[in-house]
């Protein structure tokens, strides 16, 4: 009698184990490859790699090849224009984590790593019917306006978490390519991996965005370092006074983001 | 007959002063910003009248570009990631010597 008892609550156990095991539902999981691309007074190209699973998204920098600064001389109607071109020894890759909750980013400015926690921010999309295919995957259009540009964004629903590239997020499938409607920014997914789990983790070690800084204080940190790096420039031409950035200058500065003219 | 005679050496030795030196710095403007100088001789009356106009267009921009004492105009432009992140006010002065801007601190 007593071992008969015994049977029927073991299996009465392996059958709740059976039940919840089936209850969990498998996780997508994927890597993405994608080219970011700059387009404004000269062109230039960025390869970042995507993990996702249906938690959170990681945008890491990859393939960083180390550069040295270098000056190029433009002559124009204007005068002389002396190109400094920042290069990089710090080879530690930018990177943007969204966990749906909080969303984080690290550029490297000078070799300096700024990283920078955004304040909560909710992209809104308009989806229309218009669809195309990247790579195997049929992708609907969408658009949306941050930060003073237009962008369209092809997603697709066969992946249905809302992460994206750099900052874009928000929509019902993954994103796999986005651009401005001025041209000067496209990013484009160049390949695409896709598993399902029970479990995938994303590894992302939290020390990383230890003491952030917000928007502000990262746009302001920016310019003192341009301003400390124009003071470098000014002590090797043996000037004693030194040259800092004209603030006033309507074609001094490109940038994706226009604070200034936020939506 | 003397005084038509020294009329024209007067002439001639003005223009040769102008065509000498400030017309040939002047002449690095293009036609928009050109030097003009229109002359005409009087005879009818005892005494002879020379009439010179001098209309100078141009700008007080351009005559500094043009002073050999500040032959350049310049600015640096600072570009991280190929993008430009910011400049300095254009200053005028001496040509920027080739100075090695580039190594990272």
């Amino acid at each position: 009698m007593v071992f008969k008892k015994y049977i029927f609550n073991l299996a009465l156990l392996l059958l709740i184990i059976a039940l919840k095991a089936s209850a969990q539902k498998a996780s997508v999981c994927g890597e993405i490859l994608y080219k970011q691309e700059t387009n404004f007074s000269m062109y230039y190209e960025r390869n970042f790699l995507m993990a996702f699973n249906n938690k959170e998204s990681y945008y890491e920098e990859t393939n960083i090849k180390a550069s040295r600064s270098i000056v190029k001389n433009e002559y124009s109607e204007d005068g002389l224009t002396k190109k400094n071109l920042i290069g990089r020894k710090n080879l530690t890759p930018s990177f943007y984590y969204n966990n749906k909750n909080d969303f984080y980013f690290m550029e490297m400015w000078f070799d300096e790593p700024l990283t920078v926690k955004e304040a909560q921010y909710q992209l809104i999309w308009k989806l229309y019917p218009e669809t195309k295919k990247i790579g195997s995957f049929l992708c609907t259009k969408a658009t949306t306006r941050f930060r003073g540009r237009d962008y369209i964004a092809w997603f697709t629903n066969k992946i249905p978490v809302p992460f994206g590239p750099w900052k874009f997020k928000d929509l019902p499938g993954l994103i796999l390519e986005v651009y401005d409607t001025d041209n000067v920014f496209h990013i484009l997914a160049q390949k695409i991996k896709i598993t399902k789990a029970l479990n995938c983790y994303i590894d992302f070690d939290t020390i990383k965005v230890n003491s952030p800084l917000t928007i502000r204080t990262y746009l302001k940190r920016i310019k003192e370092l341009v301003n400390e790096d124009l003071a470098r420039i000014s002590s090797k031409m043996g000037r004693n006074k030194a040259i800092r950035i004209d603030e006033n200058c309507e074609d001094c500065s490109e940038s994706i983001e226009l604070f200034k003219k936020e939506n | 007959m003397k005084n038509i005679f020294l009329t024209l050496v007067l002439l001639l030795t003005v223009s040769f002063a102008f065509a000498g030196n400030s017309l040939e710095k002047f002449s690095k403007f293009n036609s928009s910003e050109a030097l003009v100088l229109t002359t005409s001789i009087d005879l009818t009356s005892d005494s002879i009248k020379l009439n010179a106009n001098l209309v100078i267009q141009n700008t007080l921009e351009m005559k500094i570009l043009e002073n050999e004492n500040y032959p350049c105009r310049w600015r640096i432009c600072t570009y991280v990631n190929g993008v430009k992140i910011g400049c300095t006010p254009w200053e005028y002065g001496e040509c920027l010597p080739e100075v090695d801007l580039g190594t990272v601190k």
